[in-house]
């Protein structure tokens, strides 16, 4: 692919790319290396996608990914997570809850119900939209978001507990 | 938000002008009458100035190859053999792209191990001797055996799973060749040999299944030397490492 080509997927979808990754990971020294290796796989994929209305969809689903891993990995490799990983203060406190709320949400549901809450609640997306990204029917979709809704007091209230704990 | 008549991903679409021109016409047309999607626009052309004023260079041709090929400078290193280099692969080297045709062939799966410095750049390392606190990083290729499981058991029979990191399922990667896996794994303190297991398959396999074939494999071997382990369905890809005290070479 030539400079020229990929300037114009940077100006076209890099902000796409690293929206979602601040919104997921809270930082915007991890979102930008996030971004950078996002933007590297749609440079590779970008040829490969014939109908290019696909490619917001792949932007969101790869990302959402590869934000996923990173935050996955952030609670398996605690004691290797890297001071920049945590929200610095020029991120919005908007992105540092999602991100904080995301990574809680992952410990107690299964993937396929978080990226159903993800896409819900922190992207505002439709349930047609979210069934063009990640194939899941609206009827998953509402089983998800169900699943999401009965768990949440009972984990509300181990955090909360947690919370008093480290007071 | 958007209305009913276009989906944001529609509009997002539209923004970065890859949509055709009849939909791109229509989708013009719609923002001249609706002040939902024309405010979205709006807010969306503003976080992407936003982010071009922060980060306004794209990645040059040369580091993009460099990145999607990050590992073909060590190919001098090996050609000189002066380095041992894990390759955990159906004779695939490390450092050359695998023709599309051939890693899309069954059976063609790798995954080849770096040691990461503090700086996060990636090497090669002498012998197979590791460090506690190191950071190992491992790239993967595949094609068809999409599906993922990396573990590893040390001679103490302590049993790490590192992909996936949730669930009882294989983790679904990229297909490709030499792709990084997303995460370095920091070495704990134990000392001593650890072989990593790297499961390959075309449909998900469970962790626990997998795992406990492992480990009934390495038991009735009674050590973790030259095991192959056999799974239906998979490729298993193998490597020892030692691990040693800092200070001992």
């Amino acid at each position: 692919m030539s400079q020229s080509e990929i300037d114009r997927l940077y100006r076209a979808y890099g902000f796409m790319i690293f929206g979602r990754c601040l919104r997921l990971l809270g930082s915007r020294d991890e979102a930008r290396d996030a971004m950078q290796a996002v933007f590297m796989k749609l440079v590779q994929a970008y040829e490969t996608i014939a109908d290019k209305e696909k490619v917001v969809p792949w932007i969101f689903r790869t990302a959402q990914n590869y934000c996923f891993n990173v935050l996955r990995d952030r609670k398996k490799f605690v004691g290797a997570v890297d001071a920049d990983t945590i929200g610095d203060p020029q991120d919005t406190n908007e992105a540092v809850m999602n991100s904080d709320l995301i990574s809680k949400v992952m410990r107690e549901f299964r993937r396929d119900v978080c990226v159903a809450v993800y896409y819900t609640y922190m992207e505002k997306l439709d349930q047609r939209e979210i069934q063009r990204i990640t194939g899941q029917s609206p009827a998953t979709i509402r089983r998800n978001l169900r699943r999401f809704k009965d768990g949440v007091p009972g984990i509300l209230k181990r955090l909360e507990e947690h919370d008093l704990q480290r007071v | 938000m958007t209305c009913k008549e276009y989906e944001s991903l529609t509009l997002l679409s539209y923004l970065s002008g890859d949509l055709p021109t009849d939909r791109g016409a229509a989708v013009e047309e719609h923002l001249k009458r609706c002040a939902a999607c024309s405010g979205y626009i709006a807010a969306m052309e503003r976080e992407r100035d936003g982010f071009l004023e922060a980060y306004p260079d794209a990645p040059s041709v040369k580091n993009v190859r460099r990145r999607m090929y990050r590992f073909q400078r060590y190919t001098p290193l090996l050609s000189a053999a002066a380095v041992l280099i894990i390759v955990l692969g159906a004779g695939a080297l490390l450092t050359r792209r695998l023709p599309e045709t051939t890693w899309r062939t069954k059976g063609n799966v790798a995954l080849t191990l770096y040691v990461s410095d503090s700086s996060g750049q990636a090497s090669v390392r002498e012998g197979m001797v590791f460090y506690p606190g190191e950071r190992i990083q491992f790239t993967y290729s595949c094609g068809k055996e999409r599906y993922f499981i990396l573990a590893s058991l040390d001679e103490a029979g302590k049993l790490s799973v590192f992909y996936p990191t949730t669930g009882d399922s294989s983790l679904l990667l990229e297909p490709g060749s030499d792709l990084p896996l997303p995460h370095s794994i920091r070495l704990d303190d134990y000392i001593g040999r650890e072989r990593y297991f790297a499961v390959f398959s075309e449909e998900p396999l469970s962790v626990e299944t997998v795992t406990a074939e492992i480990q009934k494999e390495i038991r009735s071997a009674g050590n973790l030397e030259n095991r192959q382990v056999s799974l239906p369905g998979a490729t298993v890809r193998s490597v020892v490492i030692n691990k040693k005290e800092a200070g001992t070479p």
